[in-house]
């Protein structure tokens, strides 16, 4: 963290251009490279484990990937039957990367996603027919709080009412743009061209509104702890 | 085509999705080639994962607000029609009368409380060579704030680009500055909500590494 006020080290920017051609400044257009292997990992050295049928490298696959997997199977599935689900995926890679059909080695994290990606798609629609839905739903959204889980529907619920708080307290302006943002699903280059605001300005709203809403949510909680303590010594639980 | 930004908290490196585009990846706002690229990180990345986590809450909750708040305000426009009808056929003026002091009553309880105040407050922000220690200087928040940044001693340029950091690394804003006296101007009519914050002057087209970063707090 630099010091307060402090000078940092004064660094002229290199005129030659990056390396790869991309560049990292605030272009909208920029693309970010796919993420190193984790320390001590080469890609094509675990590929290669794994098609000779290396047990130590299915072991290595399954520690680097198996909670990179789990999230995202969960985000969109749910927790049900999640580690067979896991599981299951987890042979379908090995199963291709011995098929061949990982040609580039190295491109073993797109080729996981991919797989990750196509198992999760086609349960999402086995799920959508099997309870035949008329209207067209953000399964996500219905599976976000885990029906079997009271605590955190209870949580999910206090975070609304803590929600609707922030949202009382700005302007019905701010309220409108948030409301184009989040629920109409308007693009930020929309609502700016339609409701005369900078980008900047469109940002400085979304940060201001997540900050009262972390500010308010503290509050809750020092003041339930307070009342927790103060009920220890009123006899009553 | 909206870009995967790379965030970056002061002091480290480059390697992490920023929050405004993990936001729009929960929202499914973002091109293929950058979806890609946030989910393959998010494969490997434990810390990502927990931020993912947290703006799905956040966002769940503030779509649920919004609309609970909308069909709170359509039950009230309906319930209003209702009692005007109602009021045609033939309520006491007394009660016109009481309406109106409990809508004004209401109006002036919905409408939030503007807490600026007059004026703007300037923060000088300058480069102190060796003074380690020194805290940072602060501001109240909600106010109109006024950052005059010292740039003395950096090569002149025709103009400057100011990016302010959040605590967590994402840029709250960017804008060009013309410097005027050895100083950048930077006018946030709107004030800051309560925390830390950085502002980093880089050269024009080249925000990569800044050429001069200061530190302030809102308090």
């Amino acid at each position: 963290m630099p010091g307060a006020g402090a000078k940092r080290q004064e660094q002229e920017p290199d005129p030659r251009p990056e390396p790869g051609g991309a560049s990292a400044d605030t272009s909208e257009a920029a693309v970010q490279p796919a993420p190193e292997p984790p320390a001590g990992v080469r890609w094509a050295l675990l590929v290669q484990k794994i098609q000779t049928g290396d047990q130590q490298g299915m072991e290595e696959l399954y520690k680097i990937f198996s909670r990179g997997v789990k999230f995202y199977v969960w985000r969109h599935l749910g927790t049900r039957d999640l580690d067979d689900r896991i599981h299951d995926i987890f042979l379908l890679v090995v199963e291709a990367i011995r098929n061949g059909d990982l040609r580039d080695p190295d491109k073993l994290l797109a080729f996981v996603r991919t797989v990750v990606r196509r198992q999760v798609a086609g349960q999402i629609k086995g799920i959508a027919r099997q309870r035949q839905r008329e209207t067209a739903l953000d399964t996500k959204a219905y599976l976000a709080v885990d029906p079997d889980n009271p605590e955190a529907q209870a949580m999910a619920r206090e975070r609304v009412e803590i929600m609707k708080e922030v949202l009382d307290g700005i302007s019905p302006r701010d309220r409108e743009i948030l409301t184009r943002f989040y629920l109409r699903g308007q693009s930020e280059e929309q609502i700016c061209r339609e409701m005369d605001l900078t980008h900047n300005q469109f940002r400085m709203l979304k940060y201001r509104a997540k900050m009262r809403f972390g500010e308010m949510g503290k509050r809750r909680l020092r003041k339930r702890r307070l009342q927790a303590f103060f009920m220890r010594f009123s006899g009553s639980r | 085509m909206s870009a995967v930004r790379i965030g970056e908290k002061p002091g480290e490196s480059r390697n992490h999705p920023s929050e405004e585009t993990l936001e729009r990846y929960v929202m499914d706002r973002l091109q293929e080639a950058e979806e890609a690229c946030v989910e393959e990180h998010l494969l490997l990345c434990e810390e990502c994962r927990g931020k993912v986590e947290e703006t799905e809450d956040y966002v769940r909750a503030m779509q649920t607000a919004l609309a609970e708040l909308e069909q709170r305000r359509s039950r009230a426009a309906r319930e209003g029609s209702e009692t005007g009808r109602k009021r045609r056929w033939g309520l006491p003026r007394l009660a016109w009368a009481g309406s109106l002091a409990a809508i004004a009553a209401a109006i002036v309880m919905v409408v939030p409380r503007n807490g600026k105040q007059d004026g703007p407050v300037e923060l000088r922000l300058t480069a102190l060579r060796g003074q380690a220690g020194i805290s940072a200087p602060a501001a109240p928040a909600g106010r109109r704030l006024v950052l005059s940044l010292d740039i003395e001693g950096l090569q002149r340029r025709p103009a400057y680009e100011v990016h302010l950091v959040g605590a967590e690394g994402e840029v709250l804003f960017d804008r060009t500055a013309v410097a005027e006296a050895g100083s950048l101007k930077i006018d946030l009519a709107e004030g800051l909500p309560a925390g830390r914050y950085w502002v980093r002057v880089f050269p024009p087209g080249h925000a990569k590494v800044p050429l001069r970063e200061f530190e302030f707090l809102i308090e």
